[in-house]
Parts: structure tokens; C-alpha cells; sequence
């Protein structure tokens, strides 16, 4: 080499050393404290110094409020094999975050020059843990590809980010990293036991399929805003419930808008999505009573304005559950109260004075109320009492008993008679009253009247026949009415007499039979005693009851007999008179009810006597079966012819049990008995016998009609007669009505 | 003989009775206070009047339509020619015949004293006895179009323990429909309970008369065979 050419040698190389020196060569914002260039030996080395912080929202930077880092080694990484060899220096971050890595020296480069001792060597700062080698789940987030002078994907497996390379000294060279934010979202369905199912997702994906009451997933995202959402899955329709999502953080308060979370770096964040099935709400209409197709009825509440006739149900889906309860509320109808509303829960109740419903919905429930409207019938009866017979001049009480027969209270409630005034305007007494002005269930009113019988006249009514007339008004101001007819029958009592000598001449020392029949013309039945002076004490005899029935009263068809005797003395007056008194009382007695008739007859005492006694006459009736009966005429016996008489008496109609067939008459000789044609019988009269008697068994004939015949011969001058008396074995049954219904 | 009042005198006129004439009658049952009443006993023509030669009208029979004997209520009796006949009244369509029988065609008769009222107007039924009401009861009559007829009628039968829409008892009259004629047993009216108390009172039925069972089961208690009913 020429003296020259080492010259110009020797000026290259120290331009080459100055540039590589100049700071314009270096790389960052650090500053070149290497004591002139590195060198492989000797010189105190480069100086790099930055902090290690936690990128809390992992955008690559450090914002306000996010922390340095403790418990991460910065390292010269000398050979930028992303791994820390012996001779790298490093610095473990302090409590901020702060490291500071001195001597740094070089000893190799992947620069673009070659490893000479006389150029510079380029470094790369490397980080992992403090620990040891691996992330602990943290990721490098600065510097990043955008960083200048940074680098996001070196060598090695650990942190692959990183600053370089770096061939002086250099500071502000922060690291940046944050941890997976961990994001687990549990299902909820109320209630537990609900059947839907849902696929649970974070930003669209599916963490955990057709998760139940209790499922859930999870999934690590780097921090930041993230989706969690659900959708049905299995036949399940998410309209049917009511969903909400409340997220949890384990790091602190975040805010979340809905369905978004936004863990930081680290974050646990637990999102439960819970999803409450909707209730359902079913309205009933009914009336009482049952009107099908009849009017509807208007209700307002939390579902809108709708009606509903008897026997219509409104049905609210999709009702979210709640404790504060929903309302509905029936509108008044004219006519109808509303009687009854209920509900089929425990929680829900109905207010008939509001005639509104409070429906408290849980989950999943249905809930049903129903409505009962009374139909208001008004209605009204009166019961009008009094005397059944009285006599004229009595004077007769009425009393008009009013009670509500329908199922409201009436008021205004008044009183009439069309043949009795005035009614007293208020009632005279009460029954049950509570004390209002209403004639209510349960309460009776009575009013009274009273009239004088009228006297006889012309166009007099009997019996005497009242219609009241009760009116009232409901509620609503409709009147209602009701009448009753009572009927007085006005008795006539009245009482005959006709006294009958058995002879119209008699001698001293003849008996007398005298005669008494009473009668009733009137209209009512008598209580009757009979007296006579004339008859010898001991000898009144009777009643006997020869027409009518045979109880104590004397009734108009009815003719009671009397008898009694007198035997004529010397001393009796001649005619012989004599008069018998009838006296009668009614069942009201008193002097209007006490009647009397009188009857005298007389008979002749024939003086001097004639030779013989005639004997007296039978009575005429009842029939005797004694020998020809005779009949006196002053005193001589004339022979009358008797014919012979028989009536078959027995029972008619249903028989079940043995009974008498008796034939009575007289001059009967022999009666013979056949039943439907068969002989049963015969009886031969004896002396002075005039009733036969034969018992028939009805047990061993076959139901239905049967036929019992008596065959009467009489003793004399009377044909035979054949007597016929039909009656029916029946059989115990219960026969089918068939009337008109 | 000294008499207070007007007698009516058909008792003694019938005792008076000659037997080659025919005598006044003899009032057997007024259908207010007394009424009497007689099975069939022989299947006699009822005779439009009390001769042999007069046209019939009807003739008895053992039993109703629904089986119990038959009822005759025996308004009158007469002497003709030695023969005593009764004027009777006769169930059947159309409502209110009467004829004659002779008296051998007639069981025994039975006398009652009950009667019973029908108020179409009031809706109200009152039975008496005796003439004195011992029973009274709102009941349900014929709608305007099958209505029950009026007149004078009686009870022919008592039947009891169906239930259903007859109630415990049912009556039945000698009143027969006058719009029902194909009935089934010929439109017979009845008196019967209820199924259907809160048609009572009303006009809600085929032309029976409908009585809340409460009523009809006291009613039962008074109101035997051939008691006279007044429809009006």
C-alpha cells in the first residue's frame, strides 16, 4: 500500500466511524450514552430504559390510569433469538413499571453490517416474565407492526414483540401488555323447571348450546367491547319470554350497555342472561243466569278496551311477569250487579266495589278471573191474609204480607185493595227488617186493611173476593207487582125443623113416637141440640144421620133425626100440642152464628078410648126386615103389601186385601155369592135376618177386573134380584204419567 | 114448621120421592164444601139424560189412561120410575160433559170435603177444606200457546216418587189439553213438581199445572182422590 492509499484508507474508516456515531444513525427516541460507539471491550455500554405497563383496554398504547407492570424482565437481546442468554443484560420491572437495562454491549448483530470489533452492534429489547420463560396469559400489545421502531412478531415463543434493533442507548422503550379477559355466561330461566332452551353466545358465537336453567359457557377475549347475546334453540321461541342480561366483573364496576360487555385486560366477566316466560292472562265472562247470546259487557285494563257476552273468554298472551299487579276492570251494565269476581290464584284479587281485578302474573302462569253479573230480576209477592167466613156485620181484618221475591232490594213499596181502603201506608209490623227503607231478601212487611161486612143488598158478593195489589221499584226504578186474591165467604147459618107425631089421635095411656128432622138450608154447618118439652124424660134419642156423613156437623145436604115419646095422661091438654126447638151454632157462633127453629104438631086425644091400642107404625125409614109394617088410621089396622129390598155393598176401585161383600134389605130368604161366575157362597136368611155377609180373597185372582154377583131370593111377592159389585185386583205399581207436562 | 131461611130442602124431597115419577133432585155434591165421588162398577153407557132411551154421551171405564181406576165425581141424584140415577161428570175431550148413570153403575160413593182453585190470573192454586184455605202455593200455568183449559175438573189420580220434571208427586185431573189432542195418553192436564222452581211463578208449561215440590208434597198430604178442581 502507497503512503497515499493508507491516507485515504485511514479517512474512511473514521467517516464511517463518525456516521455510525452520529446521532442521526441511532434508532428511537434514546439517546446515545455509550460513551462513543460500543465497542466490544472496554467503555461503560449502552443504556436502555423504558416501563412496562398494563394496557388495560389492550389498544396498544398507554392511556391515562393504566399501570405500570411489576414482574417483567426487560432484556438486551443480543442475538434476537427471542431467547435470554448468559451475557444479555436485563432489568426486572419495579413496582411502576419502570426498568432500566445499563452495560449493554453487543456482541452480535442481524444488522446490515458485518460483526467487526470496530462497528457498532445492534441489540433488540426482549421482555418476558420475571419469573421465567412463558406469558402467564399475557399478551404483548406494545409495541406492535405499527410501532416505530418496534417490532410485534420476533423470534422465539415467549413475547414476540419487542424494540430494535437498537445500536445505542435507548429510553422511553415501554412495553405494553394485557391479559384475555375470561367472559362465561350462565342461562337462567324462570322458573327453573321451564322447558326452553337456548344457544348462548359471545360476539355471534356459540359458547354453549341449548343451555338450560344453569348452563353456561365461556370464552377468553382480548378486552374490549364484546356481544353476548342468546338465541332459541329447540323449538323454543324467545317471544314467549322475557330475557335480561345483568354481567358481573371481577376487576370492578364497568359500564355495560345492553348485551355489551367490556372486560379489561384480565377481566372475569360473568353475564347472566335470564329469561323469564311470560304469563298469560284469561278473562271470564259469565251471568247468572246463564244468557247465551245475550248482551256483552265492556272491560278496560292493561290489555285495552274489549267486551264480552256470557260465556266469552279473552285470552292475553305474552304478559310479563311482575309483582306490581295488572288491572281489569268490567264497566257498569244496566240490569245486571256484578256478583262474583275471582281469580284462580292466590296473589290476585278482585274488588266487586271497583269492580276491578288486580292479576299478579308470576312466570310461566295463567291466571284466570272471572266475572259474574246477576241478572236483576225484581219481583214481588204479597200474601193477603184474613177471616175465611164471617157473618154480616163483623167487621173483617186483612193483612197483606209483601216480601221481595227477586234478587234485589225494592223501595217505594205501597199497598192496595180493591175492596178495602185505605191500606195502611207504612207497614204495621216487620219481619227481619234491618232497619233501611228497602224491601229486602229476607224481610216480610205487613200492611193492614180493615172493612165492615156489608150488609144484604143487591149485587152483594159472596163470597167476598179482595185483590191486592203490592208494587216496588228495583234500584234501577222499574216497578214490579204482584197480587193476591183472598176470598171471605159470608155465611148464611140457618136451621129447619119438622116434628112428625107417629099419629094424629091417641088415647090416654098411648105412647106418642114423635119425629124430629133437622135440616140445614143455610150454607154452613151447625153444631145442633134439640129439646122438646113434650118428650118423657129419658126417651130423646138421636141423632141418627139418615142423609150425609156421619161427623158432629149438621151440613146443608144433611138431615139429622131425632125421636122421642110422650105417653098421653090424663091430665094432657087435648089437642096434645107440644113444640120443639132446634138450635144450630156455627163454627164462629156467637149471636150471628146461633140459629134456632121451632116446630109444633098436635095430636088429638080421642075420648072416650077406643077398645084397642093400635100398634104404632115402623118408621119409615130406615128400611126394617120386620113383618109387614102397618099403617093406623083412626085407630083401625089396614094390611099394606111390603115388597122385599137387598143392596150389595163393598168396596170399589183398587182392592188388595179380603173384604165383606154384604148384602142387606129385607124379606130376604137366601143370597148366593158367585165371583166372575163361580159360587163362593150361599146364605140362608133366619129369623129376621137382614144383612149377609160372604168374604172374598181377592189374593188368588189375577189383576184386573173382577166381578162378585149376589143372587137375592126374598121371602114373598118380590121377584128375585141379581146384585152385581165390581172392584179391581191391582197390582202395586208406579205408573208413568204421560200429561202434557 | 117454622124455618129461618130459605131451605133448599133436596134431601127431604128426595125421601119424599114416589117411584112411578121422577122426583126433584138431590144435590150430592156441591164441589166446594162437600163432593162425592164413586168408582165404576159396571161398563154402563152415560146417558145424556136419566132415561134408558136417551142418547149416550160416553161410556164408564175401569181405569185411566195411566192405569189407576177411574174417578167420577156424582153431582146429583134423581128418582125416575122407581130407578135412581146419578148425574155424573165425565172425563174426556172435550172438557165439561156430564151424564146420567144408574145408581148401580156407580161403586160406593166416597164424600170429601177438599177443593182446589186455580187462579190463571194469579198464578196461584189455594185448596180448602170445609171451605177454609188450608193450602196455597204459586204455581206455573199453560204458555199462551198450549194454556190450560178452564173449568170445572177433579183428581182422578195421585202418583208419586218419578222425580225429574214431575217432582215427587203428580195429580192427575180429568182436564184434558185442548190444543194437545195426539198427546201421548190423550193431553191428560196434571199437577206435579218441578225440576225447574224458577219458572214458578210463570206460564212456562204445556198446560199442567207446575208446583214447587215443597208445595206439592204438602199439597199431597191434603188433597185425596176426587177432590174438585176449579180452573178459572
Amino acid at each position: 500500500m502507497t503512503r497515499s492509499s493508507r491516507l485515504m484508507a485511514t479517512m474512511l474508516a473514521a467517516l464511517f466511524a463518525a456516521v455510525l456515531a452520529s446521532p442521526a444513525y441511532a434508532t428511537g427516541s434514546g439517546s446515545t450514552t455509550c460513551g462513543g460507539h460500543a465497542r466490544t471491550s472496554g467503555g461503560s455500554g449502552c443504556k436502555a430504559e423504558g416501563t412496562k405497563f398494563h394496557d388495560l383496554d389492550a389498544d396498544g398504547k398507554r392511556d391515562s390510569g393504566e399501570p405500570g407492570l411489576a414482574g417483567f424482565r426487560i432484556w438486551a437481546d443480543y442475538d434476537n433469538d427471542g431467547v435470554r442468554d448468559s451475557g444479555e443484560p436485563y432489568d426486572d420491572t419495579d413496582a411502576s413499571g419502570r426498568y432500566s437495562i445499563t452495560g449493554i454491549r453487543p456482541t452480535s448483530s442481524s444488522g446490515a453490517r458485518s460483526s467487526t470489533t470496530t462497528t457498532a452492534k445492534k441489540y433488540r429489547l426482549r421482555e418476558q416474565r420475571s419469573s421465567g420463560s412463558g406469558t402467564d396469559d399475557w399478551t404483548c400489545s406494545y409495541p406492535n407492526a405499527s410501532t416505530s421502531g418496534g417490532f410485534a412478531n420476533g423470534a422465539g415463543s415467549g413475547f414476540r414483540c419487542g424494540w430494535g434493533p437498537i445500536d445505542s442507548t435507548a429510553s422511553g422503550k415501554d412495553f405494553g401488555n394485557y391479559r384475555k379477559a375470561k367472559i362465561t355466561v350462565i342461562k337462567k330461566l324462570v322458573p327453573a323447571s321451564d322447558a326452553g332452551r337456548f344457544d348462548l353466545k359471545v360476539d355471534g358465537a356459540t359458547v354453549k348450546a341449548a343451555a338450560g336453567d344453569g348452563g353456561s359457557g365461556s370464552v377468553f377475549v382480548k378486552p374490549g367491547a364484546h356481544q353476548v347475546t342468546e338465541t332459541a334453540a329447540g323449538g323454543t321461541s324467545l317471544a314467549d319470554y322475557e330475557a335480561s342480561t345483568d354481567c358481573k366483573t371481577t376487576i370492578g364496576p364497568r359500564t355495560y350497555g345492553p348485551d355489551w360487555v367490556h372486560p379489561g385486560s384480565g377481566d372475569n366477566v360473568v353475564c347472566t342472561i335470564t329469561n323469564v316466560r311470560h304469563g298469560k292472562v284469561e278473562i271470564v265472562k259469565q251471568t247468572d243466569p246463564h244468557e247465551n247470546g245475550g248482551a256483552a259487557f265492556a272491560f278496560t285494563g292493561f290489555a285495552g278496551a274489549f267486551s264480552l257476552a256470557h260465556g266469552a273468554m279473552k285470552t292475553i298472551t305474552h304478559v310479563i311477569p311482575r309483582t306490581t299487579p295488572y288491572t281489569v276492570t268490567e264497566s257498569p251494565a244496566a240490569g245486571y250487579r256484578l256478583s262474583a269476581l275471582t281469580c284462580n290464584d292466590s296473589d290476585s284479587t278482585g274488588a266487586l266495589g271497583t269492580r276491578t281485578a288486580s292479576i299478579r302474573v308470576a312466570a310461566g302462569e295463567t291466571v284466570r278471573c272471572t266475572f259474574v253479573n246477576t241478572k236483576l230480576v225484581p219481583a214481588i209477592e204479597v200474601v193477603k191474609a184474613g177471616p175465611t167466613r164471617v157473618h154480616h156485620g163483623d167487621t173483617m181484618e186483612f193483612s197483606f204480607a209483601v216480601r221481595s221475591t227477586g234478587n234485589t232490594p225494592l223501595h217505594a213499596v205501597t199497598v192496595t185493595d180493591d175492596r178495602c181502603a185505605p191500606v195502611s201506608a207504612q207497614p204495621v209490623s216487620k219481619t227481619g227488617d234491618d232497619g233501611d227503607a228497602l224491601l229486602e231478601d229476607g224481610e216480610v212487611w205487613i200492611y193492614s186493611c180493615s172493612k165492615p161486612v156489608p150488609s144484604h143488598a143487591a149485587g152483594e158478593s159472596d163470597p167476598l173476593c179482595n185483590v191486592a195489589t203490592a208494587t216496588g221499584q228495583d234500584e234501577q226504578d222499574r216497578s214490579v207487582s204482584d197480587t193476591d186474591q183472598h176470598c171471605t165467604d159470608i155465611i148464611h147459618p140457618a136451621i129447619a125443623l119438622a116434628k112428625t107425631p107417629d099419629r094424629e089421635t091417641a088415647h090416654v095411656g098411648d105412647t106418642i113416637t114423635y119425629r124430629f128432622d133437622v135440616t140445614n138450608p143455610g150454607d154452613t154447618g151447625l153444631t145442633v141440640t134439640l129439646s122438646d118439652p113434650r118428650c118423657d124424660a129419658g126417651t130423646l134419642a138421636g141423632p141418627q144421620k139418615v142423609a150425609g156423613d156421619q161427623d158432629d156437623l149438621l151440613e146443608p145436604d144433611e138431615q139429622w133425626r131425632y125421636t122421642c115419646t110422650h105417653v098421653v095422661t090424663a091430665q094432657d091438654p087435648d089437642p096434645l100440642p107440644n113444640t120443639a126447638r132446634a138450635t144450630g151454632v156455627d163454627e164462629i157462633g156467637g149471636p150471628s152464628g146461633t140459629v134456632e127453629a121451632e116446630d109444633s104438631a098436635s095430636v088429638d086425644i080421642l075420648q072416650p078410648d077406643p077398645p084397642a091400642d093400635p100398634p104404632a107404625d115402623p118408621p119409615a125409614d130406615p128400611p126394617a126386615a120386620s113383618p109387614a109394617p102397618q099403617q093406623q088410621v083412626l085407630g083401625a089396622t089396614v094390611q099394606r103389601q111390603v115388597r122385599g129390598s137387598a143392596r150389595l155393598r163393598g168396596p170399589s176401585g183398587c182392592v188388595y186385601r179380603p173384604f165383606n161383600a154384604v148384602v142387606s134389605g129385607r124379606l130376604i130368604r137366601r143370597v148366593t155369592y158367585f165371583v166372575d161366575g163361580r159360587r163362593v157362597a150361599r146364605r140362608t136368611a133366619r129369623s129376621g135376618q137382614t144383612r149377609f155377609t160372604a168374604r172374598i180373597r181377592p189374593g188368588a185372582l189375577r189383576p184386573g177386573v173382577h166381578r162378585v154377583t149376589a143372587r137375592v131370593v126374598f121371602r114373598a111377592g118380590t121377584r128375585p134380584r141379581t146384585l152385581v159389585l165390581s172392584f179391581q185386583r191391582c197390582v202395586p205399581q208406579d205408573p208413568s204419567p204421560r200429561f202434557t207436562g | 114448621m117454622r124455618v129461618w131461611l130459605p131451605a133448599i130442602a133436596l134431601v127431604a124431597t128426595a125421601l119424599a120421592a114416589a117411584p112411578s115419577a121422577a122426583s126433584a133432585d138431590v144435590r150430592l155434591s156441591t164441589e166446594r164444601s162437600v163432593t162425592r165421588w164413586a168408582h165404576a162398577n159396571l161398563l154402563s153407557k152415560v146417558r145424556k139424560h136419566p132415561t134408558r132411551r136417551s142418547p149416550s154421551v160416553a161410556r164408564l171405564r175401569w181405569r185411566t189412561e195411566d192405569g189407576p181406576p177411574e174417578v167420577y165425581v156424582v153431582l146429583r141424584s134423581r128418582r125416575v120410575r122407581g130407578a135412581t140415577w146419578m148425574k155424573i161428570r165425565v172425563p174426556g175431550r172435550p172438557n165439561g160433559r156430564t151424564g146420567w148413570v144408574r145408581r148401580d153403575a156407580l161403586g160406593g160413593l166416597h164424600k170429601i170435603h177438599t177443593a182446589l182453585t186455580i187462579d190463571r190470573l194469579t198464578l196461584r192454586a189455594t185448596l180448602t177444606r170445609r171451605g177454609r184455605v188450608v193450602w196455597s202455593s204459586r204455581v206455573g200455568v199453560g204458555a199462551p200457546g198450549t194454556p190450560t183449559p178452564a173449568g170445572r175438573f177433579w183428581i182422578r189420580e195421585r202418583l208419586r216418587g218419578f222425580g225429574g220434571s214431575y217432582g215427587p208427586w203428580a195429580f192427575g185431573t180429568s182436564a184434558y189439553s185442548d190444543q194437545l189432542t195426539g198427546w201421548p195418553g190423550g193431553g191428560v192436564i196434571g199437577i206435579h213438581g218441578t225440576d225447574q222452581p224458577g219458572l214458578i211463578p210463570g206460564r212456562p208449561s204445556h198446560g199442567c199445572v207446575r208446583v214447587p215440590n215443597g208445595a206439592i208434597v204438602r199439597l199431597a198430604r191434603l188433597m185425596p182422590i176426587g177432590t174438585p178442581v176449579r180452573i178459572r
